[in-house]
């Protein structure tokens, strides 16, 4: 079963409900799920491949990280990841090979502009064999 | 996140209410809410005041747990939250206490304009401005620099402007910290925080962010008004910004850099976001170092944005930006952590001062005012929303003795954007705006819908409260003619 993504209304923030099987999944949905946010990129180069390496001390951390990563290539470097593939994924760390590809600012529809990545209760939590994750995000 | 809150508040005059010490485990002090009944409800309807006592749990807080009557839900402290820490006794320094937004805040200059002589200019002046300042998602401005140009910003902050002749040198006066912190690191902020920065410094950003032209439309404090400079039916504009994404970025370098600490200092946290150092510290005074120099970036950003100000004006108007006697009245963070001098029970202590959406208000005779100010107070500037008012405080007496010099910031949120987006269906925000005389323009209708003045509190309802406890007391109160939205 392929996981779930849900955009939660929040007064002054947004949050992402993210659903799994696998924290494999877990983690490319959370992903999947902050560029739904953003809204749509167009003017896309053509796609390169690149690699992600993270270390940290929990899984929540890590998801952090990651999503921290997420926005920095599309903040500043103006990028997304079309395709992720973990090739390694534990509490202590990551390796992300990611298909990448540049767009153009000024030919996207950039809806909402993330901030941040908080740790606002930022728990990968399971239940009867599903990992549920809330992230909130500074807009 | 939006769940009410049940938790034990006792009243104990109007403008006062108390977390009692003993409501949670770890808290050091109680908790203090500085609101009114008209407020109180609202403010149960988040889980602000748990953060009011979460806070309450800091290492070295001194006095008690404070939020200003504009307190809605943040990241581990609300927004209004103030907290002192005693870094002699252990006391901490919190990136949860000053905010993603380091430096966030708002500066006001005047003009010798009146309102009613601009009006049938004042669309085309806020399009003219529309089109020169730089407003809105992702958007970069004129002035790009490599990260050693970012160097200087981050040591010198509205002082580098100045000394760029982007600016005058009068303005740093009336700036709060003569628009620059000493004690900046640029080393302690990050290659990623200065990517973010380098083509922000100029640029209003989004989200609430606006520049706005005012009118002064009542006089409370007259003496005090024509301190300030402020004079009824004046054009006056009012710039909210902060320290763009390099502000961000540096807040999120700092927690992921402490997040593993407290468990090393021996400290349990209610709330990671609440993630913390010794202020004495190397870790506590690597975050001051790297908080300074973000908050260096953001004063220079809001000079920056006031000098496109001035120079448009003037070629407007055809007449210099001192001839239109555009001075700046003040300048306000209201997302900081500073060190300061302040006297509890009688005695003079240096307390590491957290204000999270709150203003410094400093009453009469404080050293750190400026000259012309120093018999009056400092300047407030309370942004509201852009249907209804903005308000001038001054500091008062109130503020140094229970709020470590403090008072509230704005409104706050009441809808969520998206809630507010929904509600403006069918509807023209635009036109309803335009249908009470301001003109408001954004980069798109939805941007616009999120900041109807439906989405927040009455600031006027926030300023009673401060102005009730004696915290500062309204000068003016400004209506909103016309407004960029970030």
């Amino acid at each position: 079963m392929r996981g779930n993504i849900e955009v939660i209304e929040h007064t002054a923030d947004v949050a992402l409900r993210v659903q799994s099987q696998s924290m494999l999944e877990l983690f490319e949905l959370v992903a999947r799920g902050f560029y739904q946010i953003v809204g749509r990129v167009e003017g896309r180069d053509s796609p390169r491949q690149e690699v992600v390496e993270l270390a940290a001390s929990s899984y929540e951390d890590l998801l952090h990280d990651w999503l921290a990563e997420v926005h920095y290539w599309l903040d500043v470097r103006q990028t997304v990841f079309d395709e992720i593939s973990f090739t390694a994924l534990h509490e202590r760390g990551l390796i992300a090979e990611v298909t990448a590809c540049r767009f153009d600012p000024k030919r996207s529809r950039i809806r909402t502009e993330i901030k941040a990545v908080t740790y606002h209760n930022l728990e990968i939590r399971q239940e009867d064999g599903l990992l549920t994750v809330t992230v909130v995000f500074d807009v | 996140m939006t769940s009410a809150w049940h938790g034990p508040l006792e009243q104990l005059d109007p403008w006062r209410y108390r977390i009692p010490i003993g409501y949670k485990d770890g808290m050091r002090v109680p908790g203090r809410i500085y609101a009114s009944p008209e407020l109180i409800g609202q403010i149960k309807q988040d889980q602000a005041p748990e953060q009011v006592a979460n806070v309450a749990t800091l290492p070295g807080i001194v006095g008690e747990s404070l939020a200003m009557p504009d307190i809605h839900w943040g990241y581990g402290f609300c927004i209004g939250g103030v907290a002192a820490t005693d870094p002699e006794s252990g006391g901490v320094v919190s990136p949860g206490g000053v905010g993603y937004d380091i430096n966030c805040g708002v500066r006001l200059l005047r003009t010798n304009l009146q309102a009613k002589d601009v009006d049938k200019h004042k669309e085309k002046l806020i399009r003219e401005l529309f089109a020169t300042v730089p407003a809105g998602v992702g958007k970069g401005g004129k002035y790009r620099f490599k990260v050693a140009g970012i160097r200087d910003i981050l040591e010198g902050g509205a002082r580098w402007a100045v000394g760029e002749g982007l600016g005058w040198p009068s303005d740093l006066d009336y700036c709060e910290a003569g628009g620059a912190l000493d004690g900046a690191d640029p080393d302690a902020v990050s290659q990623r925080a200065c990517e973010r920065g380098n083509d922000q410094c100029g640029t209003l950003g989004s989200g609430n962010h606006f520049l706005e032209l005012q009118e002064v439309q009542e006089i409370i404090d007259p003496h005090t008004a024509e301190v300030f400079g402020l004079d009824r039916g004046q054009l006056v504009v009012m710039i909210h910004s902060g320290s763009r994404g390099l502000g961000y970025q540096v807040c999120d370098d700092a927690i992921r850099a402490l997040r593993d600490l407290p468990a090393r200092h021996g400290i349990t946290l209610p709330d990671r976001q609440l993630v913390c150092a010794p202020v004495n510290s190397p870790e506590g005074q690597r975050y001051l170092a790297a908080m300074r120099a973000a908050a260096n970036f953001a004063w220079a950003n809001r000079q920056l944005l006031m000098h496109q100000v001035r120079e448009l004006f003037a070629g407007f108007f055809s007449r210099s930006a001192e001839d239109l006697g555009m001075e700046l009245i003040y300048d306000v963070a209201h997302n900081i952590a500073k060190i300061e001098q302040h006297t509890v029970d009688g005695r003079t202590m240096t307390l590491c001062v957290h204000r999270k959406g709150a203003t410094r208000a400093f009453a009469a005779g404080h050293p750190e005012l400026p000259t012309r100010y120093k018999s009056v107070g400092q300047p407030v500037i309370i942004p509201g929303d852009m249907g209804r008012a903005s308000y001038v405080l001054v500091g008062a007496e109130g503020a140094m003795r229970e709020t470590f010099g403090s008072a509230c910031h704005g409104a706050g949120r009441v809808m969520s954007r998206s809630a507010a987006v929904r509600s403006a269906k069918g509807r023209s925000i635009a036109r309803e705006l335009a249908d009470q005389g301001v003109i408001a323009l954004a980069r798109d209708r939805e941007g616009l819908a999120e900041e109807q003045p439906q989405a927040y509190k009455d600031v006027s309802l926030v300023v009673k409260a401060v102005a009730g406890a004696g915290l500062a007391k309204i000068v003016a109160r400004n209506r909103p003619l016309a407004v960029i939205k970030g």
